[in-house]
């Protein structure tokens, strides 16, 4: 079950942002919220379904129902983005800035569900002084851990990485996850990760770079 | 129902509406703290000066801003960044000019915040003291508020806008009846306006009015990071600016005005400076009835306390701005799980424990020499901002031509002069406006701190443009200094920019 999930790179990194013991995140709502809808349009860029260019704006290359998995949950979600790329003018290409800032309330509900649809996590009760919360744990401890361990690990030990790792750990960077994600990582690992991060296809390093100017600039904006 | 809907309301996501020009102003405004202004920068810019022209040097600084605002708001609808005088600077000037702008703010906006501390505990003392039962000095309060203060920044809490605007509406509210009250007992029987005659300006030591003056408009500028939400940027902002401005230039031109009519154009000095933080209360008092004093003086605190806290997080917000540029150390980019700056919260928390630490210790007059002083030469920072910005905005128009002549050369040079006219009538009255000795060495150090930051500044831009190119080409651009691109959300569509290399 895990294994299908870390193809998800939304997936993976709501898991890597947040607590395992608890649900807890370790980053700020908005920030997650953006890098789950960036992380959301980079699943489609790396099964060739959109294209983000270099000044930001998304393009749709394949907008055909042909499922990407055998995961009707993940499928729809991917499919209804499609749908709502594809009713725009073609006169008028969705910036990527525009589409993360209008969705990335609605990134972590979604990628929330398609974890509990597959059993990932669960909803727990958290009752506070005056107030039930609900937060959303991993069902097996060490599934939340797991991806960033795994990419510690390889960048320790010099190993290539796929490309979703990669776009996984400038994801994790964008949302300031890095302290979480690259924990103890020596310094030539992250130097090397960093050369790493050089090859990966431009279209994810743009969505990348979007990412992390929206969450920036949620900051900076007091976004909450 | 898609599942990407059927959970939200499309119609309303919070932070998204559309904001109008008066609740863009609001928001603006209900940082102003009028009651600190009128309590604490009027009067000890009195009890300092001696002069009386202090109302009309309000009036004038807000016509001169308002000029500036053309080029300004011009500026901000094309470039957004919430450090938008370094962002400037740094785009029309270039940016080793923007790296030394970016020091010189943060050096101002420190200022401004660790002053106030000064008047927090000069003003809760007295009325605080006497409930406990105990002489706790003024630097045991100023402590008290320090720590509230840098768990605030640290906690994801902000001081909720709607309260924020309550309080700023029930400080106007008392700063009308405290003036009613003023102009309706003044001295000698009569109403006079000899504190708006143009004379009262060409006396020596007017650099120093125009100081104050500028210290109570600080903040205006913060109409440009509501763009995003505004329901009409190129129009909404810059109106909701010149709303800012007329307010606070009539406000407190009023406020300035009211104390020279109740007290007497020639005795206002001298009866304020005996006691600059009460002289308010002292008139309401007489004036209106005790009880309005006593109400003045808890709406004092809170209006001081709401102001540290403001100005606590845009110090901090300021500084995580310029590490993720890398002109600060990149730490500084950090923020807590909350999204608040985690290290620009506790710099600022450090600077004020250590300000008011050795105020304590050299038994320094936290009235006059830390809040005055500190927030007057702040002030006198923004002062060096403006007038840079105004001549960035010329540089910007030269490369780009995106506005048309008045816009991007006319009203930036007229504001630029002008700028650089109070500048040199500060600094060449800086001594009138500590209230020392033209002689004394603090007349000096105190401006010379930006010129002294401002070339640390420059150097380290030319030392980043040697060692770390790839940061010194995204310096000025912001949360978008990762896109290498200078990007206004409002004018993404067909109206996109380069920065040019």
């Amino acid at each position: 079950m895990l294994t299908r999930h870390r193809q998800y790179l939304a997936d993976t990194l709501w898991l890597s942002g947040h607590e395992e013991k608890d649900g807890r995140p370790y980053t700020s709502a908005p920030a997650l919220g953006l890098g789950l809808a960036g992380a959301l349009l980079a699943e489609l860029v790396m099964h060739r379904k959109l294209d983000c260019t270099p000044r930001g704006t998304l393009r749709l290359t394949d907008q055909s129902r042909i499922p990407i998995h055998d995961d009707p949950l993940a499928d729809h979600i991917r499919h209804e983005i499609v749908n709502e790329l594809s009713k725009l003018p073609d006169d008028r290409a969705d910036h990527v800035a525009e589409w993360l800032n209008s969705r990335s309330e609605r990134a972590d509900g979604w990628v929330t569900r398609r974890l509990v649809a597959q059993g990932v996590i669960e909803p727990v009760e958290y009752r506070k002084l005056f107030k039930t919360e609900i937060r959303h744990c991993v069902v097996e401890l060490g599934d939340g851990a797991a991806p960033a361990a795994n990419l510690r690990g390889r960048l320790e030990r010099g190993e290539a990485l796929k490309e979703h790792q990669l776009a996984f750990a400038g994801f994790a960077i964008a949302m300031g996850l890095n302290k979480v994600v690259l924990r103890d990582t020596s310094e030539s690992a992250q130097r090397y990760l960093m050369g790493l991060m050089q090859n990966l296809r431009q279209p994810l390093r743009c969505l990348i770079a979007e990412t992390d100017a929206a969450v920036g600039q949620a900051v900076l904006t007091h976004r909450r | 129902m898609s599942i990407l809907t059927e959970s939200t309301d499309e119609a309303a996501e919070p932070g998204r509406r559309k904001l109008g020009i008066f609740r863009i102003a609001a928001f603006v405004l209900s940082a102003a703290a009028p009651l600190t202004v009128f309590c604490g920068v009027i009067t000890v810019g009195y009890a300092t000066t001696g002069i009386i022209g202090l109302g009309l040097a309000f009036l004038v600084i807000g016509a001169v801003l308002a000029i500036f605002c053309v080029g300004f708001n011009a500026m901000s609808r094309r470039i957004s960044n919430a450090g938008a005088f370094y962002a400037y600077s740094a785009q029309g000037l270039g940016r080793p000019i923007g790296v030394s702008t970016g020091l010189v703010a943060a050096l101002a906006y420190n200022l401004l915040q660790v002053g106030l501390y000064g008047s927090f505990g000069a003003a809760v003392s007295p009325l605080v003291n006497p409930v406990v039962g105990a002489n706790l000095p003024w630097w045991f309060w100023s402590g008290v508020a320090w720590l509230v203060i840098a768990m605030l920044g640290l906690l994801p809490v902000d001081l909720n806008s709607t309260i924020l605007l309550v309080l700023m509406g029930v400080e106007v509210l008392v700063v009308l009846i405290f003036n009613l009250g003023n102009l309706t007992h003044p001295a000698g029987g009569t109403i006079t306006f000899d504190a708006f005659d143009p004379s009262a300006l060409f006396v020596p030591g007017v650099g120093a009015l125009f100081v104050i003056a500028i210290t109570g408009f600080v903040g205006f500028e913060g109409t440009a990071i509501y763009s995003e939400n505004a329901r009409n940027p190129r129009r909404t902002v810059p109106r909701s600016t010149y709303l800012c401005l007329t307010v606070i230039a009539v406000l407190y031109g009023l406020c300035a005005w009211s104390l020279v009519v109740a007290i007497g154009s020639d005795r206002v000095a001298d009866v304020i400076g005996a006691n600059p933080i009460e002289a308010v209360f002292t008139l309401a008092a007489a004036n209106l009835g005790p009880v309005w004093s006593t109400i003045g003086h808890a709406l004092f605190a809170t209006s001081i306390f709401a102001a540290m806290t403001s100005y606590h997080v845009a110090v901090g917000f300021y500084m995580f701005a310029l590490g993720r540029e890398g002109v600060l150390p990149r730490f500084f980019a950090q923020t807590t799980r909350a999204g608040t700056p985690k290290w620009g919260s506790l710099f600022q928390s450090a600077l004020g424990l250590i300000v008011i630490a050795v105020y304590a210790i050299a038994n320094l007059d936290p009235v006059v020499q830390l809040f005055f002083w500190a927030g007057t030469t702040g002030g006198f920072g923004v002062l060096v901002l403006l007038a840079v910005t105004s001549v960035a905005v010329i540089g910007y128009h030269i490369r780009t031509r995106h506005e048309n002549v008045w816009r991007g050369v006319v009203a930036p040079m007229t504001a630029g002069v002008l700028m650089a006219v109070v500048l040199y009538l500060a600094i060449d009255n800086f001594d009138t406006l500590l209230g020392v000795a033209p002689d004394a060495p603090v007349r000096w150090i105190l401006p010379s701190l930006f010129g002294v930051v401002g070339v640390v500044g420059l150097l380290w831009a030319l030392v980043m443009r040697r060692t770390r190119p790839d940061l010194y080409d995204t310096i000025g651009l912001g949360a978008n200094a990762s896109t290498g691109r200078a990007i206004n959300l409002q004018t993404l569509v067909g109206d996109r920019e380069e920065l040019t290399p």
